[in-house]
C-alpha cells in the first residue's frame, strides 16, 4: 500500500464514552491516509482489501453482540491480516469480541472470535470504575512507554493474559484476579479495555501505532497531548487516586 | 386516583419521628441536607417509603435532561390553579430524596398534608422508588446518554426504567423520541407529545455522537422527515416501517415574536389553543409542551393553563442568567456536568446568539477538581459538540481548570484557530485575560456544580468593565 488506510469499523456504534476520539485523533495525526468508516449495514473493507489498520471501539452492550455475530464470517481473514502486520485495535468492550466467548448474567453466552484464550462475564450488577497506568510491554525504546487510562466496565475477564500482555500494571488492575497485566497483545493485534479516548490520552502510544503503520508523523499537537499526558501520569500516581461517580 | 391507606409497624412510625427531628435540626443549624431526613427513615425502617401514606394524587417527571424544569412547570401551573402542591424542588431526586419530600409533607401522624405531589425522579431511582410507590401519571421527558461513569449508555438506563415502570401509571411520553417514546411497551395508558416541523430543524441527526444510530428495533436505517435535536425528531424505519407514534398533544406552531405557541390537541373533539412561552429554545419548548399535556391529563383546562403562562408561570431560566456592562452582554450558560448533550446544547446556544463573542469554559467537576486523590473521567470531551466553537463569531475561547490541557487538545481538534484559545488558571485570570474589549458579549460555559466560580469570575469582569469606563 502506498498510502496509510485506517477501517473504523461500525463508528455509529463505537462511540461510547468518547472512544470515538481515538479515530478523531488518528484522522488529525495522519492527514494523508484514507480514513474508512465502515457502517454495520456494509461489509468490512478488510474483507476484500489489504488495510494498514482496523479499529473498533466502546459499544453497548446489544451492539457489541450483533458486531461480534457479524465479524465472525471474518474471523480468519482478520486472523491473517494481524499476522501479516495490520494493526487491529479493539478499545473498550470491543477487546471482548476478540475472546472465545462473553458470559451474560441472564445466561445467555455471545460467541467471540476466538483470537485470544479468554471468557468475559457480564454482570449488570456490578461496574468497574478505575483509572489505569501501565507501561506498554516490548515497548520501543530502553524507558518504558507509559500508557494512562479509564477501566469503566460491567464485565470481568477469566483468562490469562500473562503470555501475551499489552500493558504491565503500574496502578490500578489489569485482567484476572493477579491484573498485574491489562489487555493482550499478540503482533500487531491489539486488546485493550482501557475506555474512551485512549489515543488522544496517551500521544507516544499513539506514535507508537503511526510507526507500526510505515509513518514517523507526530500525534497532533502534540505538545499540548503531551502536556495532559505528563499530568495524568503525575494524578494518576497520587497514592489513593480514584475516580468517583 | 387515589391511594389507600398502608400497613404501618412500630419501627415506621420511630423513623418517622427520627427524620422529623432530623429535619428540625437542619432547620436550627440552616444547612440543607435534602436527603438526609428520608436516609434516617430509611436507615431505622427499611421499606419506608411503602408505609408512608402518599399524596392522593402523584405524578413524577423523569428523563434524562429537562426534568427539573418540567417538574417545576407542572406544579407552577397546578398552584396557579389552586392546587396545593408539594414538589422537590430543594430536595434530592434519588429515592433518599422523594422520602425527604414526602416526609415534609407528612404530619406527625404520616399523613399527607398536600394532596398532590409532583416530584422530579432520577431515571436510574425508578428500581427503588416504584415498587413503594406507584405514580399515577409519569412524565418521561427523554433519553439520552448520560454520565458515562455512572449512568454507562442510553439503554442501559432504559431497561431500568422500562423493566421499574408500574403498569397501572399513565405515561406521558415524548413522541419525537424513538428511544423514550418506546419504554414499558406492555403498559397501555400511553399519551403523547411532539413538536411538529419548525422552520429551523434539520435533516440528519444532530450531534458529534448518536444514541440512535439505526432502528432501535430492526436495525435498519431511519430516514428523518425532520430533526429538532440530537435523535429527537420524526423518523421511519426503512426496513420495518417504525415511526413516531401519533401525538395527543402537539405544538404546530411557534410565534416568536408574539411569544406565543398553538398546541394541537386530539379527542373526540380536537381543539387548539394558544399559550404564551417564556422562553423559545427547543428545549424549552419540550418542556412546556411535556407540562402542559401533563397539566391537562391532571384535569387542568387550556384555558386555565393559559392563563397560568400568562399571569407569570414559565420556564425559570435558573441555567441561564445575563447582566449587562457597558453594553456589553455578560451571560452565565450552566449545563449538566461530564454531560455531552447538554454540554453541546449550550454550545449550540452560544455560536446562534447574535454578535461576537468571546467564550469561557469552566466545564470540569468543581469538587472533584479540588481533591488531588480524585481524577474526573473526560473522554465526555469526545461526546461533546465543541465544533460549534469553531464559529468565525466566536472571536476566544478561554479554557479554565485542571483539566484544562485535555479541554484545549479537545477544542482544537475541534478545528478551532489555537490563534483564538486561551488558557487561564482560574476563573479570575479568566476575567482578566478575556478579550471583552473585542467582542459583543461573554459567555460562560459552566459545570452546574462550578455556579459559583463562574459568578465570581462574571462579577470580576464586570467590575474590570466598569472600572475602565470610569477611568475613560
Amino acid at each position: 500500500m502506498d498510502r496509510i488506510v485506517i477501517e473504523s469499523l461500525f463508528p455509529e456504534f463505537s462511540s461510547q464514552g468518547g472512544d470515538n476520539g481515538n479515530i478523531m485523533y488518528l484522522r488529525e495525526s495522519l492527514p494523508d491516509a484514507e480514513i474508512i468508516e465502515t457502517r454495520f449495514t456494509d461489509e468490512p473493507a478488510f474483507a476484500s482489501r489489504d488495510v494498514s489498520m482496523i479499529y473498533l471501539g466502546y459499544m453497548t452492550e446489544a451492539e457489541q453482540e450483533q458486531v461480534a455475530a457479524k465479524l465472525m464470517p471474518y474471523r480468519d481473514r482478520l486472523r491473517t491480516l494481524a499476522d501479516t502486520g495490520c494493526v487491529v485495535l479493539f478499545t473498550g468492550n470491543a477487546a471482548e469480541i476478540l475472546g472465545r466467548a462473553i458470559v451474560r448474567d441472564d445466561g445467555r453466552t455471545i460467541a467471540g472470535l476466538g483470537l485470544f484464550d479468554f471468557t468475559t462475564r457480564l454482570s449488570y450488577r456490578h461496574r468497574r470504575t478505575e483509572v489505569f497506568l501501565g507501561e506498554l510491554v516490548d515497548g520501543p525504546g530502553e524507558e518504558p512507554l507509559e500508557v494512562a487510562g479509564y477501566q469503566i466496565r460491567f464485565t470481568e475477564v477469566d483468562g490469562d493474559n500473562s503470555a501475551e500482555p499489552l500493558f504491565r500494571t503500574v496502578v490500578g488492575r489489569g485482567l484476572g484476579a493477579e491484573g498485574g497485566f491489562e489487555g493482550f497483545r499478540r503482533g500487531t493485534l491489539f486488546a485493550t479495555w482501557l475506555a474512551g479516548p485512549v489515543l488522544p490520552l496517551n500521544p507516544l502510544f499513539t506514535e507508537y501505532l503511526i510507526g507500526l503503520l510505515g509513518s514517523t508523523a507526530p500525534a497532533a499537537y502534540r505538545a499540548v497531548a503531551l502536556d495532559a499526558y505528563r499530568k495524568r501520569l503525575e494524578e494518576f500516581r497520587v497514592p489513593g487516586i480514584r475516580m468517583p461517580i | 386516583m387515589g391511594h389507600g391507606s398502608r400497613r404501618r409497624t412500630l419501627r415506621f412510625h420511630a423513623a418517622l419521628l427520627a427524620s422529623k427531628m432530623t429535619m428540625a435540626a437542619l432547620r436550627v443549624a440552616r444547612r440543607a441536607g435534602g436527603q438526609l431526613p428520608g436516609v434516617v427513615a430509611e436507615s431505622i425502617c427499611p421499606g419506608f417509603l411503602g408505609q408512608l401514606e402518599q399524596p392522593k394524587q402523584m405524578v413524577m417527571v423523569t428523563g434524562t435532561n429537562g426534568k427539573t424544569t418540567t417538574t417545576n412547570l407542572i406544579a407552577d401551573l397546578l398552584v396557579a390553579n389552586g392546587r396545593e402542591v408539594v414538589t422537590n424542588r430543594k430536595g434530592g431526586n434519588v429515592a433518599a430524596g422523594i422520602a425527604s419530600t414526602l416526609i415534609r409533607n407528612a404530619t406527625l401522624t404520616g399523613r399527607p398534608r398536600c394532596e398532590t405531589a409532583v416530584l422530579e425522579l432520577d431515571e436510574r431511582s425508578a428500581r427503588l422508588v416504584f415498587p413503594h410507590i406507584t405514580p399515577d401519571v409519569l412524565t418521561i421527558t427523554n433519553l439520552y446518554r448520560d454520565t458515562f461513569t455512572r449512568n454507562a449508555h442510553v439503554w442501559y438506563v432504559f431497561d431500568i426504567l422500562s423493566q421499574a415502570i408500574p403498569g397501572e401509571s399513565r405515561l406521558v411520553l415524548n413522541a419525537d423520541d424513538l428511544i423514550s417514546a418506546r419504554l414499558a411497551p406492555e403498559n397501555t395508558h400511553r399519551s403523547y407529545y411532539a413538536i411538529g416541523r419548525l422552520p429551523e430543524d434539520g435533516a440528519e441527526r444532530e450531534g458529534i455522537v448518536s444514541d440512535l444510530p439505526a432502528c432501535p428495533d430492526c436495525g435498519g436505517h431511519l430516514t428523518y422527515e425532520y430533526v429538532h435535536l440530537g435523535h429527537i425528531g420524526r423518523a421511519t424505519c426503512d426496513c420495518c416501517g417504525r415511526t413516531n407514534p401519533a401525538p395527543q398533544f402537539e405544538l404546530v406552531d411557534v410565534d416568536r415574536e408574539a411569544s406565543m405557541i398553538t398546541v394541537r390537541e386530539q379527542g373526540d373533539v380536537p381543539s387548539e389553543q394558544r399559550y404564551r412561552i417564556s422562553a423559545g429554545s427547543i428545549t424549552d419548548l419540550y418542556n412546556l409542551l411535556a407540562a402542559i399535556g401533563t397539566a391537562r391529563l391532571l384535569g387542568l383546562e387550556p384555558a386555565e393553563i393559559a392563563r397560568a403562562l400568562e399571569g407569570g408561570v414559565g420556564v425559570v431560566a435558573c441555567r441561564y442568567s445575563e447582566v449587562e456592562a457597558r453594553g456589553r452582554r455578560l451571560v452565565r450558560i450552566a449545563s449538566k456536568g461530564e454531560n455531552g448533550m447538554a454540554c453541546s446544547r449550550g454550545f449550540a446556544n452560544i455560536k446562534r446568539e447574535p454578535g461576537s463573542k468571546a467564550v469561557v469554559l469552566m466545564l470540569e467537576d468543581y469538587y472533584l477538581a479540588k481533591d488531588p486523590t480524585s481524577t474526573e473521567f473526560i473522554g465526555w470531551l469526545y461526546e461533546t459538540d465543541f465544533e460549534y466553537l469553531n464559529d468565525p463569531s466566536i472571536k476566544q475561547v478561554v479554557i479554565t481548570g485542571v483539566r484544562s490541557e485535555d479541554m484545549l487538545l479537545r477544542v482544537l481538534l475541534a478545528g478551532v484557530d489555537p490563534q483564538r484559545v486561551t488558557c487561564a488558571r482560574d476563573g479570575l485570570e479568566a476575567a482578566r485575560v478575556v478579550d471583552w474589549r473585542g467582542t459583543d458579549a461573554v459567555f460562560y460555559s459552566h459545570a452546574i456544580h462550578n455556579e459559583h466560580v463562574a459568578e465570581e469570575s462574571r462579577e470580576a469582569l464586570r467590575r474590570l468593565i466598569e472600572d475602565e469606563g470610569e477611568v475613560a
